[in-house]
């Protein structure tokens, strides 16, 4: 130990008599790698002298830890704790296999009275060495305050913007609880007749709507319509579209009009309505919306019809093999003021079926952007032709959703059907 | 998007896909360049394989800003998916659709 103990500076201008005496009466410790040699908070009653390795002094502060220094040979660990009675400051850790010598308190005092130099280095270096710690302390808070500070800030924006979706999704929850209303509430089921529908948007609100509409006589409206593009502004299209067409065609009855209106006339003056109204009213925004318009007569099945634009309904017979397309004559609603509306005529025989669709469901894409597309539908039509309406129409939905094959749902998707009991 | 000019004609080359999301970039660009021509213009949609509704929409604003400056929008080369969803639309009955580009320039030359 004196060999390695005259090698350190502290002992420079200690004469080799002392030191030899100091040597001969101190202990040493030896420390592997990973050995903690104190632990900050308990009490201490020696100091220690690096001989070999290197140790570190590693403050801990709630759940962080600071580290303070890194002692190599020669530094005087753990001398406060003898000086001023207090607890171990901090955690000293052996990180490699170190060796160090071990002062009680009578060696301690020893060795300071022996050389004032020695005691005046000693305070030197505990001097420096608390200036330093309070300064890495001061440093540390500052940093962490400042990026406690830029932490709060990025707080208060996510909140702000958090507090924006919120309300911008409670209007459309809103929203989406009025549009639902702009759906019949009950679908009337006339002795001898299914009518089943569903509208399934792909946004909060839809662009796409379907109606059911009594009308005199026991006569019923059929309705069903894709506004162009689809979010907010189909939605607008759809509660305009819906509203012209459902008080044009109850106009004749809430204004008490002595005659029930022909179905051709009653199709022709609804559609030429709605579609001045829009066309002139809305032309500037360029929207449009195909709509099928269909009156059927339950007693008859016979069924006066206006295609705008819509994709063709299907009619199929039992089995459901397709009868025929009630096809498009006119352009979507909205586009030509004037324009006039052909009205073309059907009748469902028992166990015949008219299936009314909108682009959603023929335009479900799978993965490689194949379309479910028209043969697709009348498969599945055909395939499950022997359900009820209401039924079929959830098994079609679950065929467009298999062939998406969890692709999210892109487009609306509205589905009527209608069916003529068998005899 | 494609733009040429064929003697007074702009001929536009549509995109193979017009969803809603290839629409947010090409109508602005479409609808400002036949604002800037006011003229004859030619969309060839040889490329086009789907053709969303808001694509019949910008056809059809492109046709409104177009006619009032005695200009037109005409199309062409429609692929059988796209003419039927032009036939059932009957927005087949508000464009002039020729089958190819030259039949295209050929009504324009007229």
């Amino acid at each position: 130990m004196l060999e390695r103990m005259r090698t350190l500076g502290l002992f420079g201008r200690t004469n080799d008599a002392r030191l030899a005496e100091l040597a001969a009466q101190l202990p040493e410790q030896r420390l592997a790698a990973g050995d903690v040699l104190f632990v900050q908070g308990a009490p201490g009653y020696t100091c220690y002298m690096v001989l070999s390795g290197e140790l570190e002094a590693v403050a801990h502060q709630g759940d962080f830890a600071q580290r303070l220094e890194v002692c190599l040979p020669g530094r005087i660990i753990g001398e406060m704790a003898l000086i001023d009675g207090s607890p171990r400051s901090a955690t000293v850790r052996a990180l490699a296999d170190s060796s160090v010598a071990v002062f009680d308190e009578r060696a301690f005092t020893e060795l300071m009275l022996s050389s004032p130099e020695l005691t005046l280095d000693l305070l030197r270096g505990s001097t420096a060495r608390l200036r330093r710690t309070s300064q890495l302390m001061i440093d540390d808070l500052a940093a962490k305050h400042a990026e406690l500070a830029r932490a709060y800030a990025d707080l208060e924006a996510a909140q702000a913007e958090r507090v924006r979706l919120v309300r911008l999704e409670e209007e459309l929850a809103v929203a989406r609880r009025i549009q639902s209303l702009f759906l019949p509430r009950t679908i009337a089921q006339p002795p001898g007749w299914q009518i089943a529908a569903v509208n399934r948007g792909a946004h909060e609100v839809g662009g796409d709507f379907f109606d059911c509409i009594p009308l005199d006589g026991g006569r019923l409206g059929l309705v069903i319509a894709d506004a162009c593009g689809k979010g907010v502004p189909a939605a607008l299209f759809v509660a305009l579209t819906r509203s012209l067409v459902r008080a044009s065609s109850q106009a004749p009855r809430m204004f008490r009009h002595e005659h029930e209106a022909g179905a051709d006339a009653l199709l022709a003056d609804t559609l030429r309505f709605a579609n001045e109204y829009i066309a002139t009213e809305h032309g500037a925004s360029s929207m449009f919306i195909t709509l099928f318009y269909a009156v059927l007569t339950p007693a008859s099945g016979e069924l006066s019809f206006v295609n705008a634009g819509h994709n063709s309904p299907m009619l199929l017979g039992p089995g459901g093999v397709l009868r025929a397309e009630l096809e498009s004559s006119a352009l979507p609603i909205g586009i030509v003021p004037g324009q006039a509306f052909e009205v073309g005529h059907a009748r469902l025989a028992p166990g015949d079926t008219l299936v009314c669709f909108t682009d959603g469901i023929t335009e479900a894409m799978n993965a490689g952007n194949e379309l479910f597309g028209e043969p697709r539908l009348l498969a599945a039509l055909r395939a499950h032709a022997g359900l009820p309406a209401a039924a079929l129409i959830d098994r079609v939905i679950a065929e467009v959703e298999v062939h998406a094959g969890g692709a999210p749902q892109s487009d609306d998707l509205t589905l009527l059907v209608v069916r003529r009991e068998a005899a | 998007m494609k733009q040429e000019h064929i003697g007074d004609v702009l001929v536009i080359t549509l995109p193979a896909r017009l969803d809603a999301a290839a629409l947010a970039d090409v109508e602005p660009v479409f609808n400002a360049i036949i604002n800037a021509h006011q003229g004859k213009v030619l969309v060839d949609m040889a490329e086009v394989g789907f053709a969303a509704s808001l694509a019949l929409r910008m056809l059809l604003m492109g046709l409104k800003s177009a006619q009032p400056l005695g200009g037109d929008v005409r199309l062409c080369s429609l692929q059988p998916p796209v003419a039927e969803i032009f036939r059932k639309s009957r927005f087949d009955t508000l464009f002039k659709i020729y089958p190819d580009r030259a039949a295209g320039l050929a009504s324009y030359a007229g």
